[in-house]
């Protein structure tokens, strides 16, 4: 290497030296060629520098694989070093072996074999109490595991046990809880309590005082009803002294006296009372006019009497001695008045109409009422009539002025039925709204208000006073009732299987007729309430559910309207139809039997109202 | 003239230098050496560093049953008694020991001979923590610093991606020209504009401190400065003329030649640097 790199590197530098010569004379400002220059330059740098590469390469990879070599060697020396200990061991080995072999060895061997063979017997005898022991400790243990389960289960009962407890014990506190709770919730129960009955004691007293106070009004009002009376009493007093006045004028035109023969029947009849026939007011039946009930206590003693009073012979009327249409409506009811003179009919067209019992003349029209009027009755003086209509209302009418009297409000159905007591001091009305209610005419509201369980098709009072009635029901049931208690006398059930439509009680009031939709009329006995008779025939049906039967005026005979217009009359006493009139054409809706005894009237359903009258006997 | 493939780069890059590397013979038998340890040769790129060395180094001495177990900063390196520094490149240092001027008539001897020392590090001459980490940072400050004489900031190296930076060392590193250039070709072109200054040192032989003045790229006139201009700036003494004729008294060696005098300093910069973006001259006397 010395040698050789110096002549390179003079030659390089000979090179060198031309070259940066040359450069320095030739071209000392020449632009350009500083690049070829140092490129040159820089080759001959490299040529120098660079000699040495192949060397420093193969010494390279030399000294790699001197470092490869050195490594081999390095696992060559380890693996001997183990190969030298593995024969150092074998050598040992083979010392001992060789000791061994000797004899005094083989006698110590033999020894040591016998030593071995009785050591082996123990260690037999030793493997069998071994084996009596293992069999015992597995005994032991089977034991023991028992007694473990046992323990377990004993231990799983503990606990169940426990927590049961503890349920229990949550439950006791729980109720304890609930308890004081339900001592709180008592408590405030209690003052509630307390708190209401101060309240009550407060508003008892308002009562008290509120009851005080509605007495005065009560007083109060009375006083103004009465003060009202005697005006409506004045001013009747007013309207009738004209009356007389202008019959008097009348009579002093005529310079006739006439007296009128068809008011014969009335008790009195007095100078006054004569008028002309087409044009007659209804006579002064009792003495001076007088409309309070209160007077009518002078006027008839009894109930009795003006029943005693169907003077007449009662025979059963066979001739059609009028045929009327008078009502623009269907007709409802049909009544004779009390003193026989004068019939009634209420009609659909809402109006009520008085006719003449001989002549069949319309004697008045009363209206007032804002439905159908369904019944129709007179009192006993034949001075008012009562009207019961489906505008839930009675009426009461004064037949002398024509007027409304008064209006019975208080129901809340239609009313089916209106009937004065005896001395014309109450109204009793039976109405669909499942009430009866009885009126004071004098006080003008009701007094007591019975509530009979269903609609009433019809009641009548049992006595003059109209302290018993008896009253026909929707239900088929009749029934008794005291009007003072408001309660139920006697309930009958049973005795109709359908409807009642109509009650009468006997002229003797010791029975009652009932009309039925089950086509028969039974007689009840008031004593025994028996039924005693029992009435129906072939063809009778039973028209409406208001159709009206009635008795004759000496109770001999019952007489009843058939839905195909024909009139059926039946003996009482030989409990047999006696006599069947057919001069309807449609459902008759009511009969009743004139007090004079000869006349019945009927009226049907087609408007038509038929006058019954003699006939032979 | 200065595309990527530059042929004066090339051969700059390729440059290497063959190193006899020897055991300083009283540390190897401190450090455990039965036998005598031969020496190392090594062929070392001339831009490259010492401690990029080391580990192949201390490799090849391990495997000759040194027993050294220090750390790599450890090493180092002298010619002569003298320490090497190991923050210059190689090629600067040999330049710079040898004294050997291309145009004279007694190289030295190739391979060049450097004792490696395990021991004594010589801290007052040397700066410590050579490691290959604090290398990297060296000489990307190196960078840093000739961006800065070139613009007056260093952003055009701070706005490199860390992938570019990066790039950079690891082609000197692993020896990749390509892969240095394509970065290094943008910061030394300074992207065509005519630098402020001229990042460059000047290395004078017998300890003299290092010369490093800002100089610019051109005259008062606007006109392109040359390579002697600048010598004659620096050293008048040295250099009492910017022409090559009458300065056969000292000569400038860059990359172990000589250049043309008449080289506009710019050209000089953008071909003659060191990958560190310096153009690191050695002013060598007399012949």
């Amino acid at each position: 290497m010395s040698f050789s790199s110096p002549a390179i590197i003079n030659n390089n530098n000979s090179n060198n030296n031309s070259s940066s010569n040359s450069n320095n004379n030739t071209i000392p400002s020449n632009n350009g060629n500083w690049q070829g220059d140092l490129l040159v330059k820089l080759l001959l740098r490299d040529r120098r520098e660079k000699a040495f590469t192949d060397f420093v390469n193969s010494y390279n990879s030399l000294v790699q694989k001197l470092g490869n070599f050195a490594d081999r060697n390095a696992q060559l020396e380890i693996s001997e070093k183990t190969a030298t200990e593995k024969h150092a061991n074998l050598s040992l080995e083979v010392e001992k072996l060789r000791e061994l072999g000797s004899p005094v060895n083989q006698k110590r061997t033999a020894e040591l074999e016998q030593q071995i063979q009785t050591l082996k017997d123990e260690r037999a005898e030793l493997y069998k109490t071994q084996g009596v022991n293992a069999q015992r400790l597995l005994n032991l243990n089977d034991v023991l595991r028992n007694h473990e389960e046992q323990s377990k289960k004993q231990q799983e009962e503990t606990q169940r046990l426990t927590e049961a407890n503890q349920t229990l014990t949550n439950k006791v506190d729980l109720h304890f809880q609930v308890l004081r709770e339900k001592d709180i919730t008592i408590q405030l129960l209690q003052d509630e309590l307390s708190t209401l009955q101060l309240e009550l004691g407060k508003i008892d007293e308002r009562m008290k005082d509120l009851e005080k106070e509605n007495g005065q009004l009560l007083q109060r009002w009375l006083k103004k009803m009465n003060e009202e009376a005697e005006k409506m009493n004045e001013a009747n007093l007013f309207y009738e002294s004209a009356l007389e006045v202008h019959a008097k004028a009348l009579e002093f035109q005529s310079g006739v006296v006439i007296v009128d023969k068809e008011f014969t029947p009335a008790p009195k009849s007095t100078s006054l009372s004569t008028t002309l026939p087409s044009t007659s007011l209804p006579p002064p039946a009792s003495s001076p006019p007088s409309t309070s009930p209160n007077d009518s206590n002078n006027t008839s003693s009894g109930y009795v009497r003006a029943r005693s009073r169907s003077s007449g012979p009662v025979i059963i009327p066979t001739i059609v001695s009028r045929r009327l249409t008078p009502h623009d409506g269907e007709i409802h009811t049909i009544q004779a008045s009390t003193d026989g003179n004068y019939f009634a009919t209420g009609s659909a067209d809402k109006t009520i109409k008085i006719f003449d019992s001989t002549s069949g003349q319309i004697r008045q029209t009363l209206s007032g009422s804002i439905q159908s009027i369904m019944h129709v009755s007179f009192n006993n003086t034949s001075e008012m009539i009562a009207g019961a209509s489906n505008d839930n209302a009675a009426r009461l009418w004064h037949l002398k002025t024509g007027r409304i009297r008064l209006t019975l409000t208080g129901h809340v159905g239609k009313v089916y039925s209106a009937r004065f007591n005896g001395d014309s001091s109450k109204v009793i009305t039976g109405s669909h709204d499942r009430t009866i209610k009885v009126w004071d005419l004098q006080k003008g509201y009701c007094i007591r208000t019975i509530f009979s369980f269903s609609s009433c098709n019809d009641v009548v009072p049992l006595d003059d006073e109209g302290t018993t009635l008896v009253s026909g029901h929707l239900d088929n049931n009749l029934r008794f009732w005291d009007v003072r208690s408001g309660k139920d006398i006697k309930e009958l059930t049973g005795i109709h299987l359908g409807q009642i439509t109509s009650v009468s009680v006997s002229p003797d009031g010791s029975k009652v007729l009932t009309n039925s939709r089950d086509n028969t009329l039974k007689l009840v006995d008031l004593r025994t309430y028996d039924v005693e008779q029992t009435f129906k025939a072939d063809g009778y049906k039973t028209g409406a559910n208001w159709s009206r039967s009635c008795f004759s005026p000496d109770g001999r005979y019952v007489v009843a309207g058939s839905v195909d217009g024909t009139v059926f009359y039946w003996n009482t006493q030989k409990s047999k139809l006696e006599r069947t009139l057919k001069e309807h054409h449609n459902p008759i809706c009511g009969v009743s039997w004139s007090p004079h005894g000869s006349q019945v009237f009927s009226a049907d359903k087609d408007r038509t109202v038929i006058i019954w009258s003699g006939g032979p006997r | 003239m200065t595309a990527p493939q530059n042929p004066i780069t090339r051969a700059i890059w390729d440059g290497t230098l063959p190193i006899k590397l020897s055991l300083d013979t009283t540390e190897a038998a401190a450090l455990g050496a039965k036998t005598i340890i031969e020496p190392y040769f090594i062929e070392a790129p001339r831009c490259s560093y010492f401690p990029l060395l080391t580990s192949q180094l201390r490799k090849y001495f391990g495997d000759m049953m040194l027993n050294f177990i220090g750390d790599d900063a450890e090493i180092w390196y002298d010619v002569d008694g003298t320490p090497l520094k190991w923050h210059y490149p190689i090629g600067l240092l040999y330049d710079l020991h040898t004294g050997y001027r291309p145009d004279s008539n007694s190289p030295p001897p190739l391979p060049w001979s450097v004792t490696v020392h395990f021991k004594d590090f010589p801290a007052d001459k040397l700066i410590r923590a050579q490691a290959i980490d604090a290398t990297q940072d060296f000489f990307m400050s190196m960078i840093k610093e000739a961006d800065f004489l070139r613009n007056g900031s260093t952003k055009k190296v701070m706005n490199l991606s860390k992938n570019d930076q990066t790039q950079l060392w690891d082609g000197l590193w692993s020896k990749n020209y390509d892969r240095f250039w394509s970065v290094n070709y943008r910061l030394v072109m300074n992207d065509g504009q005519m630098p402020r200054h001229i990042p460059l040192r000047i290395y004078l032989p017998d300890n003299c401190p290092v010369l490093q003045e800002p100089v610019s790229p051109l005259d008062d006139n606007g006109n392109p400065l040359t390579l002697g201009d600048v010598l004659h700036q620096i050293l008048p003494e040295l250099f009492p003329s910017s022409l090559p004729s009458e300065n056969s008294f000292a000569a400038p060696v860059i990359h172990g030649v000589i250049p043309q005098l008449d080289m506009p300093i710019v050209r000089a910069s953008q071909n003659l640097c060191y990958p560190d973006n310096f153009l690191h001259i050695v002013v060598l006397l007399g012949i």
